[in-house]
């Protein structure tokens, strides 16, 4: 088991080999006017600007969006957020060569809980080679 | 719904012209440090804590804001599409807020980018 240490809002296991963060979901749903409604997402989630993968959003076809919750309206929706686990992978020499040496790892995100508790235990799994 | 006058606006907005120290160009929306910073971060600025906004002024047609600092030569670290902008603590490890970008944007590593100032305000109701 892997020491598990808190740096700023971070949680680090062990030699910063998993990091675990509390964050918004992403969620992907179809574009409708309810669900673009500021009382149901963020105001910049509207139809012909980028959704959060920076594609265009098209009424009636598939988007993702940060669930930061609605901002307007009697009774605006509650955003949700999770834990996320990221493990920290070594850049191959092909990829750090394409980042002109600036870069030689980088966080890929390995899973996500509802709680604190077991976003460690899945930390520790994926830091012990499981998942 | 209750008003909020400028001490209390400004206290937040605070944080961000004191503590935030870099600006990440994202490939996508991030919603942690770790994203912004790592896993799809496509090039940064650093400003140093301090440098990246102004102080806390008035917003239209209330509240208070704080404007970005213009990216005059940002340095790209990695290859992809740009698609949002994060504002970074790095000295805590601390995401503060992102951006979406108005378009998409295609970088290669090496090369420098730049972003006009925005605004960042919190409404007084």
């Amino acid at each position: 088991m892997l020491e598990v240490t808190r740096k700023g809002d971070m949680i680090v296991l062990g030699d910063d080999a998993v990091r675990i963060e509390e964050g918004h979901v992403l969620k992907t749903a179809t574009a409708t006017k309810e669900l673009l409604d500021n009382s149901a997402t963020a105001p910049h989630y509207q139809i012909g600007r980028l959704d959060a993968l920076g594609n265009t959003i098209t009424e009636g076809q598939e988007f993702t969006y940060v669930d930061y919750g609605g901002t307007d309206g009697e009774a605006p929706a509650e955003g949700t957020r999770e834990f996320k686990v990221y493990k920290r992978r070594e850049l191959t020499p092909e990829e750090q060569s394409e980042t002109k040496g600036t870069r030689t790892y980088v966080f890929d995100l390995a899973g996500a809980r509802k709680g604190e508790e077991a976003a460690i235990d899945l930390g520790q799994r994926i830091a012990a080679g499981g998942k | 719904m209750p008003s909020l006058q400028s001490r209390v606006l400004d206290l937040g907005l605070n944080v961000l012209d004191t503590e935030t120290t870099h600006l990440y160009l994202c490939s996508q929306e991030p919603t942690t440090y770790t994203e912004a910073t790592s896993t799809y971060a496509l090039g940064n600025n650093n400003f140093g804590a301090g440098g990246a906004f102004g102080a806390p002024a008035a917003r239209a047609p209330n509240g208070r804001k704080v404007s970005s600092v213009a990216v005059a030569a940002g340095t790209i670290t990695g290859n992809g599409t740009a698609a949002a902008v994060a504002f970074t603590d790095n000295t805590n490890s601390r995401l503060h807020g992102s951006t979406v970008l108005n378009a998409t944007q295609v970088v290669t590593a090496g090369n420098t980018w730049t972003l006009p100032s925005f605004d960042v305000g919190i409404p007084a109701q």
